[in-house]
């Protein structure tokens, strides 16, 4: 017998004691099932918790800070309810990062709201600006300065420059890397591998030259040889001068016009061109990097673009988000609420294993997402599941069917419940969870059981300013959201002027390269020239 | 001679070297015992989702099958000792012992 055996044989009563008594109260003395949820319920507050709710005997369910704005999941059918109780976790955030509420402690965050189905950003637009209608003349003034409003319509736009790299934290590769992806995701055509790998040197330049995606650029680029070397003299990337200073032979001639038609479809959509095709340093001169604290981003479509070109932006801003979240001070905690987000996730693409990844690592930077949506089991494949479930905090498991099933172990049993077979109880469960009314939800904080919770009560935003939604919206666009976009005809003026400039100008004549000497020596070799067929 | 000799070294040998094997077994034991501090707590708490997992359960054995009320690490039946488990809220392996 060795000394393990020893101890073990030494504890076995003991642990026979515990294991009964464990198996007992499991059965028998949880009689009362809002004893545990009372108990749990106070486990996860603290001082200055945020509401989460009620349980059905009216006590308060709050959660601490900490664990409120660490990554979490919000799941549910549409209509569920989870729209009110994100906007309800967001407005009290905002209200305490504002000083709106003088009762609770100031919240030092970032909030960022990506939402690409344009409800929850609607709603909590009106409540901006309800807020901002009946503040004083210094809380309007913070109100505006601290929220970034992201949006684009036919009328006025944000303007955003995807390939841009000013910081240079990574590399200009790895920026055109990231957005040639999530565009090529988001093309309607399909990309051949040479299309791709074109596409990608293409952005490089781009990114290389601080230049915005325009159609008659490239269109000139790829067209004119003397105008390819002059704007090539610029460029300090070896691999990008040497991969078009020969595109003749780089890629062929089909490859070339497959980008272009691509780059066309892209940017034929003006929401799309005259918000990512204003250059860099006018965006930089116009509306310069300011500390907001609340950035709201629309990224609907609003059945006036392609879906896949609202997923795009979204995309780019998330790509935004995760590279510049390493070097953000860590003492200060930042949460990015991603609405839908099954619908960013389901693409297989470097952007969602980056953001997997981020769930795993950011919380060391202080930063917290909640990921909304619908339908997770079935719409992300298992493996991500498996990561968002893991990596999370707590889960709001509003009225759903395959997501019943994650909190099922960790349900309290009532009374009646130990009465019946666990097959039955098991049914029981995943019923009362399909047919949860609307507000209705399990709120599973790591570490405590399942607690039946009945959402807060958000006050309409215009019962609450007393005005209509559309003078909301109205309020909001004018008063917030004009600091932060440009309309469509200073957008139009700045791309124009930029053509003039880049696109329409001589450029000077670049020193004649010295003669290579052809590689074709045989008539077969003249004959696939000839056919443009180089590949 | 040389198998007295022989016999003689292999003594001075174990005189030098039983310090050291003493050493060692010292440290096993303090390790043992320290890391059996959390069986006799009974409860582990995950390190990845915090929850609080029982050690005494109604535990079935992996190689035998035993099912009894005990310690989950090891089966009284076929003395197996298992060295951790996956914790019951996330799967993340736990070590104990």
């Amino acid at each position: 017998m060795n000394l393990l055996d020893f101890l073990f044989w030494r504890q076995r009563p003991v642990s026979y004691r515990r294991a009964i008594a464990r198996a007992r109260n499991r059965d028998v003395v949880r009689d009362d099932q809002f004893d545990v949820y009372r108990r749990a319920a106070a486990a996860i507050g603290g001082e200055s918790a945020i509401d989460f709710g009620l349980l059905s005997d009216g006590t308060p369910v709050s959660l601490a800070n900490e664990a409120a704005l660490s990554t979490a999941l919000a799941i549910g059918a549409t209509g569920s309810g989870k729209t009110r109780l994100i906007v309800n976790l967001l407005l009290t955030c905002m209200r305490r990062m504002l000083h709106l509420d003088r009762r609770a402690p100031t919240l030092d965050l970032d909030l960022e709201l990506i939402d690409p189905k344009f409800e929850t950003f609607d709603l909590l637009a009106q409540y901006i600006a309800a807020l901002w209608l009946v503040a004083d003349e210094t809380t309007r003034e913070r109100i505006a300065s601290s929220v970034r409003v992201i949006d684009w319509s036919p009328e006025a736009v944000t303007p955003f420059a995807p390939f841009d790299n000013p910081i240079g934290e990574v590399s200009n590769a790895y920026v055109a890397y990231l957005r040639t992806d999530v565009s090529v995701q988001a093309g309607a055509q399909p990309y051949t591998d040479p299309q791709r790998q074109a596409a990608f040197m293409f952005n490089r330049l781009l990114v290389a030259r601080r230049f915005p995606p325009n159609y008659r650029f490239a269109v000139r680029f790829f067209e004119e040889e003397m105008y390819r070397r002059a704007i090539l003299t610029e460029v300090a990337d070896p691999d990008v001068r040497a991969f078009f200073g020969d595109s003749g032979q780089s890629f062929p001639r089909q490859t070339r016009e497959a980008l272009l038609r691509r780059i066309q479809a892209d940017m034929s959509f003006p929401e799309v061109r005259l918000s990512i095709g204003i250059p860099p340093a006018d965006i930089e001169r116009l509306i310069p990097r300011r500390a907001t604290p609340i950035i709201l981003g629309n990224y609907s479509s609003s059945m006036a673009l392609p879906m896949m070109k609202a997923k795009e932006r979204a995309s780019y801003r998330l790509i935004d988000v995760l590279l510049d979240a390493p070097r953000r001070d860590p003492r200060r905690r930042a949460l990015l609420v991603i609405e839908e987000s099954p619908m960013l996730l389901s693409s297989q693409n470097e952007l969602t294993q980056t953001l997997m990844e981020a769930s795993r690592t950011l919380r060391s930077r202080g930063v917290g997402v909640l990921f909304a949506g619908q339908d997770f089991a079935n719409a992300l494949p298992s493996h991500m599941v498996r990561a968002l479930t893991l990596n999370s905090s707590w889960w709001a498991i509003f009225q759903s069917r395959e997501e019943a099933e994650w909190l099922y172990p960790h349900a309290v049993l009532s009374a009646a419940d130990r009465q019946r077979p666990e097959g039955e109880r098991h049914r029981a469960f995943l019923r009362t969870i399909q047919s949860l009314e609307r507000r209705n939800y399990y709120l599973l904080v790591k570490g405590q059981p399942a607690l039946p919770v009945r959402a807060p009560e958000v006050v309409d935003p215009s019962e609450f300013a007393q005005e209509t939604a559309e003078m909301l919206r109205d309020v909001f666009r004018r008063e917030i959201a004009s600091r932060s976009l440009l309309s469509a005809s200073t957008a139009a003026d700045l791309i124009a002027k930029w053509e003039a400039e880049v696109v329409d100008s001589n450029p000077p004549t670049p020193a004649r390269p010295r003669a290579v000497p052809s590689s074709r020596k045989t008539l077969a070799d003249f004959i696939r020239r000839l056919d443009g067929d180089d590949e | 001679m040389i198998q007295s000799l022989r016999k003689a070294s292999l003594v001075v040998l174990y005189v030098f070297a039983a310090p050291l094997y003493l050493a060692r077994a010292v440290a096993r034991t303090v390790r043992t015992i320290i890391r059996f501090q959390v069986v006799r707590a009974g409860v582990v708490r995950c390190p990845h989702c915090a929850n609080e997992n029982a050690l005494d359960i109604l535990a079935t054995c992996r190689r035998c099958g035993v099912n009894e009320f005990g310690s989950r690490l090891r089966c009284s039946n076929c003395r197996q000792l298992t060295p951790g488990f996956a914790c019951d809220f996330c799967g993340a392996l736990i070590r104990v012992l």
